[in-house]
């Protein structure tokens, strides 16, 4: 089947993105533009599930030399003394920071401001879902390769699925199944109430069964998800697409078997904006391993590689006006910003410095899950330098 | 009041005899004879201050009826067994009484689904057509009676959330709309002009004055219009000037202190909660107005109610269903082994379960030496009893309270095929009015259900 | 007092009853006619919109109103018609107390009295007459919507000044002025009066007040206007040009749009949104807010078509253009471009959401909560779009026959309403609604788009009236081509105009203003203008002797357009 590369659904000429905000306001002064709910073969979809693997508790393997501490349990005494001021300071109506001068210094804004207290990583087998994305089914000991790591297993008897992310947080008591971050993920709150909604698009799509060439395109939007009156994301929705395009990742050529579809690798980046957050994600060499429904929703996995700095980032980066709150979303979630930051090239496994040889990025999966939606982009959409 | 002289009690055997018959398949027999029932007290209840306690009559309606065999008992007077679509009254059963095989004789009158059934037991006649209902409504006779003393001459009210569910009025293009959430109802009654009776002081609103003023000048507009429009904007026009006098009256009773009333108790705003046609919303809702009903009925702001559970044709619905009550009447099959439609039915024990639950909210007030109810006379019915059919034969009908000492309650009257206005009559006399014969055409009657009448 | 008829030359204005509103042939004694001499007459309540409208023209859009509405009755498918037909019930008396209070306290507030008011009292801590009658004589005339009555205004006044006195504040006496106003008959109802015809006596017709105000609601959806009430101050009303003059100015002007919203709000029965409910379960899509937009949406389209473009009226149908929002979008699966507020769009040559009957405004109103129904909407759109009328079902049907949805056979609502045309009882009235609305039965509940029920594909053909159609694209070809559209649109217009059913005598005015209507290419600036001009609307026939109406008057009007 051919290969076609279509252009969007929508193009908006001219004014640019949304009216004002009235009620009943003004019609656009715009020539009709068609209403064809979709151009032949382009399909967008907004996801409504997107985080990374936390296998269960049977699957998730063993932390024999137990958990890593968080720095309260590292530095007893000044963060007790620091505890009991911060409470103090509270019932009085103040405030005090979390790199306060009681507290060790704040590795979490300054990663070497403290040295390494070491970190412990999930260093046995475990059966997680993923994908094998260097094709390789590698242990610590078969390879000299530089970045060598071992493989996990994968379900349903796959080997050699390449996930570093969970060698890391396996041992994070916040990461471990059940916990913090886990519930975190089922309740859905960062897309339901993130501030960007995050949007996909399929095109040159002959046969939603079986097309040997399509292309897909992942993208943040300008704004939020819509919810209905059940809770879900709503399906049909039109998401205007950001107006950085530096949030448009490369379009990725796929295929699509049996109505699985594949991708290969390409780069992307996505805004997330929630709470105490609003970071830009970078997920190198993302490939898309999917079932796309009957009823059009697509469920799968995302294989891909964090970009170590930016992983650093993505964990810390969390303020409430100008505090910054890396360091006590480093103790809810049950880790040291010193020990981490020193433990993640050493998990790291995918895209090598050139120079150094030493890996930049750690191999993750997320699961993640779209419905049908619509996306509206403008053709005066730019996008901004790296 | 001076006791009521006693009522002589007129039977007619020979219709008694008759009463064997067929209802729905289900053999009537009478069961013990009236006379020799325990009669209840004829007295009259007296408030705290030695004045007599206002009697109330209200209305409750739900819609789309019950399926005659299960829900009209089969034995009449007092110890009739409760048939399954009756189980949920059992715990106020004492409180009221059910009438069962009371007909809207149609008369050669077209029988106009989900409304000839309301309309002929309220207003007295089978209508002639959609628009037409020959009378006011039942309530309204009464309240034009005794509504001019309180503060509302009724107040009206649907669970449904809708104001045009209503069944009061002085003609079908003068339905009194219903309050539509219970925080409605709350505002109206109890802010805005409220005196509360039991306040140690009153202080009169000073703005009360100003209003007065302000409907003083609309009495020039009458004579001046009166005399140029025809009869039918002159009867409008009336009933325009009824509403005003009703505002006046209301606004003279708020210049002076009400009497204390023991009973009285302000409620809290209730929860404002959503509003639909689901049946959950419907029944919380509906419970909600009953108990700001009740205590404006003790506050003695009304004497005169009426409440929609469901309106005629009721739409309620179950969350995740295609279909609504009246849907499920016509479409749902009949279960084989059971008998019945089984998801409509549902809708029947919801309404029997809500109506429980509304006597009790008038039972849990005390007032004088008893309750609230016992001040009280409140017909609950619908408009058809099988739902399917669009029967207006043996309609439901459920008379709860004692009127003050005038009813007795925790009795089953069968009807025979008399028409329903039996019961209108009846419950007008018990109000105090001096009626004693109504209804139209066939529907007439001068015959009050002497079994009721204490 | 019944209207009298055989009166002098100078007699008072009187008002002629409608006793008998139901009545045709009693009111109109069989004879021959050349033009119409119009119907009974009969106030007519304000409506919401109306009140807020009369509010808004006089004290300016700021004043904010705020309470409920006795809430409007509907009869023989207008509320305009049902208007003349209600009073003010005891509830609905204190609301409009309520409201009149409120708005007063507004317009004496201290910020705003300046802007609000003509004039400022020598001592504000007294009465000032004066100041209180230049007030009054400038908001009485619109808000009565005729000249001063003197005796009127003397008695307002009197009370104004006392309560200015005794309460020692003349801001007092303007609130009870302006309540006062907004609680009296005359403001509450349009108070339509008729005069014998000077070039006529034996004939009735309507005062120059009545056919202002009429005109002003019929085309404004408000009370005539400062230039209005001037043409009839000066007579010019009473003459064609006069009239012509002051009818073209109010069709040119951008405030026709609200009259035109305000009618087809009407014949749509959009007032069933307030209390429209859809099951969350079925339709998560479905909010408050979403249906706040299809009410639009169709509103949108229909001032577009008829008024900004003076379109034909018959291509509502088949129009690809609409009105979107994002959320609509969602419900119709479409995409729209801007984040906020309405694209302007334009479906394309095949799909079934062109023309006005896919208009989710529809499909959901006439539906359950929680499915679609084709014999609601088919009911709906033969009543209010067809004028035909479609009885009711039978009290006595049996329904046993048709209790079988447990038959997987039945998988669409072609299945399971086609059961009803092997029963004879059934099969006629069915067979007017059924068919129109199997031909909508792509949309679901909401107005969504499907191919598919259960499973089973849904099959959208039909006839309408012998016309065959294939989908529903055709069914509105259906509905364009054929003749009892554009005729069912003059005799709503004309009764929601006049607020009564026709009667006998104008039979022959409305086939002339089908005519004029079909000869103007369906234009409804044409129409309206025809009807204004019309002898119905601005005449009056006497009352008859006996008041009693007859018995079975139901559905008298629409003898020969019931369906065969």
């Amino acid at each position: 089947m051919n290969r076609i590369r279509l252009q969007l659904s929508i193009l908006v000429s001219g004014v640019g993105l949304g009216i004002g905000a009235l009620a009943c306001s003004e019609v656009e002064t715009l020539p009709a533009v068609s209403a064809s709910p979709s151009e032949a073969g382009v399909r967008g979809f907004v996801v409504t599930r997107w985080h990374e693997e936390i296998p269960s508790l049977e699957n998730a393997g063993e932390c024999e030399a137990g958990f890593n501490p968080t720095e309260e349990e590292y530095f007893p005494e000044q963060w007790a003394d620091w505890l009991a001021e911060r409470l103090r300071l509270r019932d009085a109506g103040g405030y005090l920071p979390w790199d306060d001068e009681r507290l060790p210094p704040d590795a979490c804004q300054d990663p070497l401001a403290q040295p390494d207290p070491g970190f412990l990583t999930l260093d046995g087998p475990a059966v997680v879902h993923g994908l094998d994305l260097d094709g390789v089914a590698s242990t610590q000991h078969d390879s000299g390769a530089a970045c060598a790591h071992d493989d996990f297993a994968g379900h349903g008897g796959a080997t050699g699925i390449d996930n570093q992310f969970w060698r890391l947080m396996g041992c994070v008591r916040g990461y471990r199944p059940n916990d913090l971050m886990d519930r975190l993920h089922q309740a859905g709150t960062t897309i339901t109430e993130g501030g960007y909604a995050l949007l996909m698009e399929i095109s040159g799509v002959d046969d939603l069964r079986n097309d040997d060439a399509v292309e897909v395109q992942l993208l943040s939007a300008n704004h939020g998800v819509t919810v209905d009156a059940s809770g879900d994301l709503m399906r049909d929705v039109s998401y205007t697409a950001h107006a950085d395009a530096r949030f448009h990742a490369p379009v990725a050529r796929g295929r699509i078997e049996d109505g699985v579809l594949t991708t290969d690798p390409v780069d992307v980046r996505y805004k997330v904006k929630q709470q105490t957050m609003d970071n830009e994600f970078w997920l190198r060499s993302a490939r898309f391993q999917a079932e796309i429904q009957e009823d059009g929703t697509i469920v799968g996995l995302v294989g891909g590689y964090w970009d170590v700095d930016n992983l650093f980032s993505t964990l810390n980066e969390q303020w409430i006006g100008k505090y910054h709150q890396g360091r006590n979303a480093a103790r809810s979630r049950g880790f040291m910003c010193a020990g981490i930051y020193h433990a993640m090239p050493r998990v790291a496994d995918g895209h090598p410095d050139p120079e150094t040889g030493r890996c930049t990025s750690i191999s993750t999966a997320l699961h993640f899950r779209a419905v049908p939606a619509f996306v509206i982009r403008s053709s005066e959409m730019v996008a901004s330098a790296d | 009041m001076s006791k009521q002289a006693p009522i002589a009690i007129t039977r007619r055997a020979a219709l008694r005899s008759a009463l064997r018959g067929t209802l729905g398949g289900a053999a009537i027999s009478v069961g013990v004879p009236f006379l020799d029932l325990f009669l209840d007290d004829h007295g009259e209840a007296l408030a705290a201050t030695g004045a007599p306690l206002p009697r109330r009559f209200g209305t409750w309606f739900w819609g789309c009826g019950m399926n005659p065999p299960r829900w009209n008992p089969t034995v009449e007077g007092r110890d009739f067994a409760l048939p399954p679509e009756l189980a949920p009254i059992a715990p106020v059963r004492q409180h009221m009484s059910v009438l069962s095989g009371f007909n809207v004789l149609l008369g050669g009158e077209t029988n106009f689904v989900h409304r000839t059934g309301v309309i002929g037991t309220l207003c007295g006649g089978a209508p002639p057509s959609k628009n037409d209902n020959r009378g006011p409504t039942l309530d309204v006779l009464i309240s034009d009676e005794i509504g001019g003393a309180t503060r509302f001459r009724s107040l009206e009210m649907a669970a449904t959330g809708v104001a045009t569910d209503s069944y009061s009025g002085r003609s079908e293009d003068a339905k009194n709309p219903s309050e539509t959430t219970p925080l409605a109802l709350y505002t109206r009654v109890f802010t805005n002009g409220f005196a509360d009776p039991n306040a140690a002081e009153f202080t009169p609103d000073p703005r009360t004055l100003l209003r007065k003023s302000v409907l003083s000048a609309i009495e020039e507009d009458r004579k001046r219009l009166e005399g140029r429009l025809g009869t039918h904007d002159r009867a409008r026009l009336d009933e325009y000037f009824t509403s005003v006098r009703q505002l006046e009256r209301q606004l003279e009773l708020q210049l002076s202190a009400p009497p204390p009333l023991e009973a009285c108790v302000v409620p809290e705003a209730p929860h404002a909660g959503p509003v639909s046609r689901d049946v959950a919303h419907v029944r919380e809702n509906h419970d909600a107005m009953a108990r700001v009903l009740a205590l404006a009925l003790a506050c003695d702001q009304t004497r005169v109610f009426n409440m929609v559970f469901s309106e005629g044709a009721s739409r309620l619905h179950l969350p995740g269903s295609s279909d609504n009550h009246h849907t499920l009447t016509h479409e749902e099959a009949v279960d084989e082994a059971l008998g019945y439609q089984v998801e409509a039915t549902k809708f029947v024990m919801h309404s029997m379960e809500a109506w429980a639950t509304f006597v009790a909210a008038l039972e849990a007030v005390p007032e004088g030496a008893g309750t609230l109810l016992d001040n009280c006379a409140v017909l609950a019915h619908s408009e058809t009893s099988d739902a399917n059919s669009h029967s207006v034969t043996g309609l439901p009908l459920m008379i709860a309270g004692r009127a003050g000492g005038r009813l007795r309650t925790g009795l089953h009257v069968f009807g025979a095929g008399d028409p329903t206005t039996r019961a209108g009559l009846t419950l007008q006399q018990v109000m105090g009015l001096r009626t004693s014969r109504w209804g139209l055409d066939a529907n007439a009657t001068d015959r009050p259900i002497e079994a009721l009448l204490a | 007092m019944s209207g009298a008829i055989a009166v002098p030359f100078r007699a008072p204005v009187i008002a002629v009853s409608i006793a008998a509103m139901l009545t045709l042939a009693a009111a109109c004694g069989g004879g021959a006619v050349d033009d119409a001499t119009g119907g009974p007459v009969a106030m007519r309540r304000l409506t919401e919109s109306q009140y807020r409208a009369a509010i808004a023209d006089v004290f300016g859009p700021e004043i904010d109103v705020v309470g409920r509405f006795e809430p409007d009755n509907r009869r023989e498918g207008l509320v305009a018609v049902g208007a003349a037909w209600v009073s003010v019930t005891p509830s609905g008396f204190e609301q409009y107390e309520n409201t009149a209070l409120a708005i007063a306290s507004q317009v004496v507030a201290l910020d705003a009295r300046d802007r609000f008011l003509p004039c400022a009292p020598r001592d504000p801590s007294t009465a000032d007459p004066d100041c209180a009658e230049a007030i009054l004589r400038a908001i009485a005339p619109r808000l009565l919507r005729r000249a001063p009555v003197e005796s009127d205004l003397a008695a307002r006044l009197d009370v104004a000044n006392r309560a200015a006195t005794e309460h020692a504040d003349f801001y007092v006496g303007v609130e009870v002025l302006v309540s006062g106003l907004l609680v009296s008959p005359e403001f509450l109802f349009r108070v339509e009066l008729a005069e014998p015809d000077p070039g006529r006596p034996d004939r009735l017709r309507l005062t120059d007040e009545t056919v202002a105000s009429r005109m002003s609601y019929l085309l404004w959806n408000a009370g005539p206007d400062e230039a209005l009430l001037e043409a009839v101050a000066s007579g010019a009303m009473s003459s064609a040009d006069g009239l012509s003059a002051e009818l073209d100015r109010m069709l040119a002007s951008p405030r026709l749009e609200a009259g035109v919203r305000a009618f087809f709000e009407d014949l749509f029965r959009f007032d069933a949104f307030s209390s429209l409910g859809k099951d969350p379960i079925r339709y998560p899509k479905f909010s408050s807010e979403v249906a706040a937009d299809a009410r639009e949406q169709t509103l949108r389209v229909v001032v577009d078509h008829l008024v900004d473009r003076r379109a034909d009226y018959r291509d509502l149908f088949t129009t690809p253009r609409s009105f979107l929002t994002r959320r609509l979008g969602a419900v119709y699966a479409v995409p729209v471009a801007p984040e906020s507020g309405w694209a302007a769009t334009t479906f394309d040559v095949g799909d079934p959401r062109r023309g006005l009957l896919a208009h989710a405004s529809f499909n959901m109103l006439n539906a359950h909560p929680g499915r679609s129904s084709a014999t609601l909407r088919g009911v709906f759109l033969r009543e209010a779009l067809l004028c035909q009328t479609v009885p009711p079902a039978p009290a006595d049907v049996d329904f046993g026959l048709f209790n079988e949805d447990d038959n997987p056979a039945y998988k669409t609502a072609r299945d399971r309403l086609g059961v009803h045309s092997s029963n004879a009882t059934c099969r006629n009235c069915h067979a007017l609604s059924d068919p129109i609305g199997l031909g909508l039965e792509v949309f679901d509940g909401i107005g969504g788009v499907r191919a598919s029920e259960n499973g089973a594909p849904i099959d959208t053909s039909g006839e309408l009236d012998g016309r065959p159609f294939a989908d529903t694209l055709e069914l509105g070809e259906a509905f364009s081509e054929s003749p009892l559209v554009g005729a069912c649109l003059v005799e709503n217009l004309y009764r929601y105009a006049v607020g009564r059913e026709i009667v006998n005598a104008e039979r022959r005015q409305m086939r002339r203003l089908e005519r004029e209507f079909e000869d103007a290419d369906h234009r409804l600036h044409a129409l309206l203008r025809a009807i204004v001009l019309s002898p119905g609307f601005r005449t009056a026939a006497p009352t008859p002797r006996d008041d009693r109406a007859p018995a079975s008057v139901a559905s008298s009007n629409r003898a020969g357009r019931e369906a065969v």
